[in-house]
């Protein structure tokens, strides 16, 4: 846990999973920030004929409605990564606060706190995330705000028993000795010796918070002014059997972000926690 | 013994610990005093309440009853605000010097951390302190960069004794601060603390389970069993008779490193292990356990009681003679 | 001279440094062990003592660790040219151990009673009522109350001096020749450890066996072994009688262990009496300087403890050893503590 940063990115570059993953990853990134210059005319542009198969004139394709795909994917590349990280501070930002407060302050507080936890705990999340974005008009923000939403309990639990944890240790004790105020002792004190429990579950929801984005776009609950993986999964989910490139290609990007995510993920957990390796 | 002007004086402190099986009577009824620069030593074998006594003292757990005053002043139900600055002159030692130092936090860090609480001096006052602080303690001025993981475990705990006194309290809680130390180096920390008390005047509540450590650091000790104190005197009268039963047995079973041949001890054994500080048996909480039980024992719990030149005891059999 | 129990000759076991290379943290030591005998083995974290128990019972943990080199004499058989499958039948007949944490050593789910037969089992053919019945007579051997009824109870509802009796009657089980108690009283309160010492003391004489006691303890050591071995570093640096090393330790390291401790007359004698130091802390053993491990922290040093490695010599009376080159003949007034 006292580990110098330099050596955390040592474990973290010699492995193999995460550099794969974090090489895709750099990849999608890439083709975001991009994608306004590879395809000025943005992804709802019918620029050819429609039908056309990959490696045509269009190097991914077209749709049915002669669409680009590749510019369906650069600029849906974007939407995945800006649902997925805003997506994910919310849920770090709420899990993080709710968790610690219960966990620091305990007593009553901790049983007020955790059975909210619990009751957002027992919807079943994705049917949640449907329910809500029904109910508030699909735009991005009320995905972001749907997914948030059915995501923080678990970051909660977890946060809060990492603190309870690190609360009961001596150190803590001696700062409360100290006569610290109680903000003070969570933020400088115990926070720091979470955090690296909070990384590691958030990259992993990134990775969660992109697959429900597309679930929803494909469920026809996205925003319908933006193009989205799920969006082009579901548009071209009908046309599936003659031409398979419009679910399999925006398919295969949903799975290489999410698999890239989870390698990064867990080469970040065994980096950043490496006592779960030895032995 | 009625120290005048004590530094501390606790009255019928209880403190339970509220667990699934019951509540778990940690400490409960303990009346002492502490003079200002003595050190009172509390010895008595795990679970008998001591580190629950000096954490409730710090009001690190809520006393369940009794009261504590610190400088005549009633501390027991301040507030947080209110209590702050009474933390300025009551500390506490820990005995993990790996846990008690938070691991993200360098050593300047870590020694700044008190005079930023109570809001004392600058950013370049603060430096200097903490410069003087590190020689206080014995190690260079050179390490307040470094963290504690770089640091052997007696200079962890040199860090978290340079902690404690950073604001030049007048008590100092230690709570077995030497046992997880080796015996070389528990010397080396034993003697640092007895030539920080010289300097500055300090008392120190010294709370440990070894007789020999607590004997050559105390003035005064109180023996605790099952959550109340036994005895308490002077630590040469305790070491040459130690009057309540319970005293005498922890006495005879230290080991003492001397040959063979000599001074061979009457062993006390004690018979059966201790009763649960859930449910402590009813009269004197020693008397399943004491080779001189009487009936009155079984019935009545013996109060505290003077005996003779500052000692006292809670035993009927001592009171009898 | 006749047989030893047990002989340990040259025993030396390696550490895998973090980088890579190996380091000794038993270092070419010598051991003898009577039969009716304890041998009490002390020093400071790090010392090696531990080890030197691991390295006996074969348990050194791989691949951290590795034999390297000695011999374990016991019966006529050298214990590290064994098979596992030989060596594993020699623990607990011939050797057994106990640890100083006695309920991680314990099956947490299984009853205390089934754990002794178990391990009687192990070892001998006999029937689970006959293993049962012989359960229940170590239970009560070692001094458990009500035998019977702690006989089916779990680890967790026992104490903690009650948990290393129990260890103490699996180790016992069948009535090994050697038992070796690394720092079995150290978790333990001091009612308790007398308790628990003066049984193994007990048992020693009535079953003949040779004990070798691991512990930091001084104490413990003056009041319940015949011969006491001081390590540091990994090497053996001073070996005595119990009644000589507590009259006067002959090396500058066994003099400072002994001084640091607070005895009674200290603890009598009011006044600024300062216990004594040992300057700075044990020696990285992957790091250990030329010469004498000890010439870092001690009084006596001269130039020459930096060059050379002090050999164990013969030190006085039979059977003492010491390695030192400062020690010389022992003068009343300077062993005196």
């Amino acid at each position: 846990m006292t580990d110098g940063s330099a050596r955390v990115w040592w474990r973290f570059l010699r492995n193999p999973g995460a550099m794969l993953g974090a090489l895709i990853l750099a990849g999608v990134v890439a083709l975001a920030a991009a994608a306004p210059l590879l395809y000025p005319e943005g992804p709802f542009e019918m620029v050819g004929r429609p039908y056309a198969p990959p490696l045509s004139e269009f190097l991914l394709g077209t749709d049915m409605l002669g669409r680009d795909i590749a510019a369906g994917i650069a600029h849906g590349a974007r939407i995945s990564l800006l649902v997925g990280c805003v997506a994910t501070l919310v849920i770090v930002l709420l899990g993080t606060l709710i968790g610690s407060l219960a966990g620091y302050f305990g007593g009553r507080v901790d049983s007020v706190l955790m059975r909210v936890t619990e009751f957002f705990q027992t919807v079943p999340s994705f049917i949640g995330a449907i329910v809500l974005v029904a109910i508030l008009q699909p735009s991005l923000a009320s995905v972001i705000g749907a997914i948030a939403i059915v995501s923080w309990a678990p970051l909660a639990r977890l946060v809060r028993g990492e603190v309870i944890s690190v609360r009961n240790r001596e150190y803590v004790q001696s700062c409360v000795a100290l006569g610290m105020g109680d903000a003070r002792i969570i933020l400088v004190q115990i926070l720091p010796n979470v955090i690296s429990t909070v990384v590691v579950a958030a990259s992993l929801m990134v990775a969660t918070a992109i697959l429900f984005e597309s679930g929803l776009s494909f469920l026809g609950l996205g925003d319908p002014n933006i193009m989205t993986w799920g969006f082009m999964i579901g548009a071209g989910r009908a046309a599936m059997r003659t031409a398979w490139w419009m679910v399999t290609i925006p398919g295969i990007a949903i799975l290489l972000t999410v698999l890239a995510i989870n390698l990064v993920g867990d080469g970040l957990n065994e980096a950043l926690n490496p006592r779960l390796k030895q032995l | 013994m009625t120290t005048p002007n004590p530094l501390l004086e606790v009255e019928d402190l209880v403190k339970h610990h509220h667990t699934p099986a019951g509540a778990v009577r940690a400490v409960d009824g303990v009346s002492f005093a502490i003079g200002r620069g003595e050190t009172l030593g509390f010895v008595g074998e795990s679970g008998c309440g001591k580190s629950t006594l000096g954490r409730t003292l710090m009001r690190l757990h809520e006393p369940d009853a009794g009261t504590i005053r610190f400088e005549q002043r009633d501390v027991t139900r301040l507030g947080r605000r209110e209590m702050r600055p009474v933390r300025r002159n009551v500390q506490m030692i820990f005995q993990d010097p790996y846990g008690s130092l938070n691991p993200r936090r360098t050593v300047r860090q870590l020694l700044t951390e008190p005079f930023q609480v109570h809001g004392i001096g600058d950013a370049a006052d603060r430096r200097e302190r903490v410069g003087r602080l590190l020689e206080r303690v014995g190690l260079h001025p050179d390490h307040a960069e470094r963290h504690p993981h770089e640091f052997s475990g007696g200079q962890r705990q040199r860090i978290a004794i340079a902690r404690a006194i950073a604001l030049e309290p007048r008590l100092v809680i230690c709570d077995e601060p030497v046992s997880a130390l080796d015996v070389s180096i528990q010397a080396q920390i034993i003697n640092l603390l007895r030539r920080l008390q010289r300097e500055s005047g300090m008392a120190y509540l010294f709370i440990s389970h070894d007789l020999s450590v607590v004997g050559y650091v105390a003035d005064r000790i109180a023996v605790m069993y099952l959550g109340q104190i036994v005895e308490i005197a002077p630590k040469a009268e305790l070491w040459r008779e130690p009057l309540h039963p319970y005293t005498r047995v922890l006495f005879s079973a230290i080991p003492l490193p001397s040959p063979p041949s000599q001074a061979r001890r009457e062993r006390l054994s004690l018979k059966g292990e201790p009763p649960s500080p859930i449910a402590p048996p009813r009269g004197c909480r020693f008397h399943t356990r004491c080779p001189h039980a009487m009936p009155v024992c079984r019935e009545q719990a013996p109060a505290l009681r003077e005996v003779e030149g500052g000692r006292q005891v809670a035993c009927h059999l001592v009171g009898a003679a | 001279m006749p047989q030893s129990l047990l002989r340990v000759r040259g025993l030396r076991t390696e550490f895998r440094s973090p980088r890579g290379s190996w380091f000794p943290v038993v270092n070419g030591v010598d051991l003898r062990l009577e039969a009716g005998e304890t041998l009490a083995v002390v020093g400071e974290s790090g010392c090696g003592k531990s080890m030197l128990a691991y390295s006996i019972m074969r348990l050194v943990p791989r691949p951290l660790g590795r034999p390297a080199g000695g011999e374990v004499l016991l019966g006529g058989r050298d214990l590290l040219q064994l098979s596992e499958r030989e060596m594993r039948a020699v623990r607990g007949r011939d050797v057994s151990m106990i640890f100083q944490e006695p309920m991680t050593s314990l099956n947490p789910l299984m009853p205390v009673g089934e754990q002794v037969s178990e391990s009687i089992r192990e070892h001998e053919s006999c029937t689970s009522g006959e293993a049962a019945r012989r359960a229940l007579e170590l239970l009560d051997l070692v001094g458990i109350p009500e035998p019977a009824k702690r006989f089916g109870q779990y680890p967790h509802h026992l104490s903690g001096g009650m948990r290393q009796r129990v260890m103490i009657a699996i180790a016992l089980a069948c009535r090994p020749k050697v038992l070796i108690a690394d720092e079995p009283t150290t978790a333990l309160d001091v009612t308790i450890q007398a308790q628990v010492l003066a049984l193994l003391d007990r048992l020693k004489r009535e079953m003949g066996m040779g004990i070798i006691l691991i512990t930091h303890d001084l104490g413990v050591v003056a009041e319940w072994a015949q011969r006491v071995m001081v390590m540091y570093a990994g090497r053996k640096v001073e070996e005595a009688s119990a009644e000589e090393f507590f009259g006067g330790p002959a090396h500058p390291y066994s003099r400072a262990l002994l001084a640091s401790v607070p005895s009674p007359e200290l603890v009598l004698a009011d006044g600024d009496h300062e216990l004594t130091e040992i300057a700075g802390t044990v020696p990285p053993l992957d790091r250990l300087p030329q010469g004498c491990a000890f010439a870092g922290r001690c009084p006596r040093v001269q130039d020459r403890c930096g060059e050379e490695q002090p050999v164990l010599r013969p030190f006085g009376s039979e059977g003492r050893m010491v390695a030192c080159l400062r020690a010389d003949s022992p003068r009343a007034g300077e062993i005196g503590r």
